[in-house]
């Protein structure tokens, strides 16, 4: 146990390495100058060598990557070109927003695909289980900032009863969440739906367990088996899912923020690249993928934990 | 086989959906009802009428001529993307089941990199950095789809090479780019077949997604994002131009899906289909 979750975050950090690599050399080495691409073509050279010289680029790019990896480990990320203030502060600042989002509309999914998997799975091949796959391709189908745009247009537009943006949360806890309700909606309906498929399948495949049977044979109820017994077998496979699916909403809110205005991550992100603030965009995407891996091997960790067979793999 | 085709609901549905959508792109390219670019050919926010079916958007520019023109902008980036993916993934997957060793251990874990990196991250990532507009956002998600079909790939090709007849014709001498071409290849199509069109439902939505957020296909091209983009900033004044990008997106996906799971159980129903966003 204690070997296979050693080499998993062995892997765990050189993936995290590999990535910081690859984003340096996306960001820094190949398309040429970022301090010419801030300035614009027209900048004479003078004020171009005095930027590169600024934003130290005029040092070797192994000196620099060296740099930024001795900073990112004590968390110290450098200064925003744009911003002018730390980048550190300002992504915990952004997580503030992305991390509530992510985490509701993970709960969100979860909470809708469980009872609506099991539900199809306990009606199998009947109208029930019809309606919950219809609900599954057409969930898969709706792209997530176009559903966004829908709930703005039904709740913001025609109800009011929500506003879009974002209040921060000095307004109240009640309005900063009340906020993200209709963006953790959006962000949640593509993963529901995907969850929901798979939790039918999941106890589909736990139901046909001879101990199932034998529960069942035993004279418990069909509610007492499914709880009981054939819920606590199907959250295995289930709950690794629920692990990935945190990684695909963190990246989901990129677009979502978006949609509803919000100043997030994902926001920060975008602006960044607008402004070709290279300082920002390497620290949010690689704080992105690190977050991804951190994940799954989280996941992994579980999964170990509660099912012996991948020890051995 | 065609009995049981006709059978399959959903399958026929797919077939119906991505049907639709190829005729609208095959028709936008010789007969649009109003020049798709053109601005003012009726009054900004019109509703449906017969002049303009789905009414004109805040320029004047005629809705339906827009969106039968986006269908083709929508094929073409899912053809390209899924293509870059399957010429360049599909060989370096069979590569890998072939040699395994350090070839099999390098390429699994710059497919676990690329993975790393969740789709839309890397899309928003490259066409940032080389400039916002079709084919760099096409780039990316071919790029994303390369790392996909390497991953399907390897597995299927792994359990084909574990059959006899491989060996056999090893063992009389083919060469090992021969049995890939004559052995593996054919044995491994339903499972691409199958992905393939999973994949074209994903680059279409990551397209959409790319030129909702203004680095995908460039105004005053028509797309599906961009269209929902513009809307969206005029819904207070006309909300239906919400509507119709979005259904088009969703029904496009929804038919690909549908028919991407029929070609799964009527060539291989075993098969497991790789889900990755």
């Amino acid at each position: 146990m204690l070997s296979f979750l050693a080499r998993r975050f062995l892997t765990l950090v050189g993936t995290a390495f590999a990535a910081s690599l690859v984003v340096f050399l996306v960001l820094e080495v190949v398309p040429g100058d970022p301090a010419l691409l801030q300035l614009g073509i027209e900048a004479s050279q003078e004020v171009v060598d005095q930027r590169r010289a600024e934003m130290g680029l005029d040092r070797p790019a192994l000196v620099r990557y060296v740099d930024w990896i001795a900073g990112l480990l004590t968390l110290d990320f450098g200064n925003s070109f744009t911003y002018d203030t730390p980048v550190g502060q300002l992504i915990a600042q952004r997580l503030t927003v992305t991390l509530p989002l992510t985490c509701m509309a993970l709960v969100a999914s979860t909470l809708i695909a469980i009872p609506l998997g099991m539900f199809a799975a306990a009606n199998r091949n009947r109208a029930g289980d019809y309606g919950v796959m219809t609900f599954s391709q057409v969930g898969v189908a709706v792209p997530n900032f176009w559903f966004g745009i829908l709930l703005i247009l039904l709740f913001a537009v025609h109800w009011q009863v929500f506003d879009t943006g974002f209040p921060g949360w000095d307004e109240g806890l009640f309005a900063g969440l009340k906020a993200l309700v209709l963006p953790a909606a959006a962000l949640a309906l593509g993963e529901a739906a995907i969850l929901a498929r798979i939790t039918r399948s999941a106890v589909l495949e736990t139901m046909r367990e001879d101990y199932v049977r034998t529960a069942r044979a035993k004279g418990l109820s069909r509610w007492q088996v499914m709880t009981r017994h054939v819920l606590r077998n199907a959250l295995i496979p289930i709950s690794t899912i629920v692990g990935l699916q945190f990684a695909l909403l963190l990246a989901g809110s990129i677009i979502i923020e978006e949609v509803f205005q919000l100043p997030g991550l994902g926001k920060l992100l975008i602006q960044a690249i607008g402004q070709r603030d290279f300082q920002v965009i390497k620290n949010a995407v690689v704080l992105f993928a690190v977050l991804v891996v951190l994940v799954n091997f989280l996941v992994d960790a579980l999964y170990a934990a509660i099912d012996p067979r991948p020890k051995q793999a | 086989m065609l009995r049981r085709a006709l059978q399959h609901r959903s399958f026929l549905l797919g077939v119906i959906l991505v049907g639709l959508m190829l005729a609208a792109a095959l028709i936008s390219l010789i007969w649009t009802p109003y020049a798709p670019e053109r601005m003012r050919v009726g009054p900004p926010f019109a509703g449906p009428s017969w002049a303009h079916w789905l009414g004109t958007d805040s320029f004047g520019r005629d809705t339906f001529s827009r969106l039968i023109v986006g269908a083709q902008n929508s094929i073409m980036v899912g053809v390209v993307a899924v293509g870059i993916g399957l010429v360049i993934g599909v060989p370096l997957g069979i590569a890998a089941a072939a040699y395994r060793g350090w070839w099999d251990e390098v390429l699994g874990r710059m497919v676990d990199l690329t993975f790393a990196f969740p789709a839309i991250l890397t899309a928003v990532m490259i066409t940032a950095l080389m400039g916002p507009g079709a084919v760099n956002s096409i780039l990316a998600i071919g790029i994303f789809n390369i790392a996909v079909f390497a991953r399907v790939t390897r597995g299927v090709s792994l359990q084909v090479y574990g059959r006899e007849f491989p060996r056999a014709a090893l063992a009389l001498g083919r060469s090992r780019s021969d049995i890939a071409i004559r052995h593996i290849l054919p044995n491994i199509a339903s499972a691409l077949i199958v992905q393939a069109t999973i994949q074209f439902a994903i680059a279409i939505l990551a397209e959409a997604a790319l030129s909702y957020l203004g680095f995908g296909t460039q105004p005053p091209h028509p797309s599906w994002g961009k269209m929902l983009l513009d809307a969206q900033s005029m819904m207070w004044i006309d909300w239906t131009q919400a509507i119709y990008p979005g259904v088009a997106i969703a029904l496009a996906v929804l038919g690909l899906n549908l028919l991407g799971d029929g070609l799964r159980d009527l060539l291989d129903p075993r098969l497991r289909v790789f889900r990755v966003g």
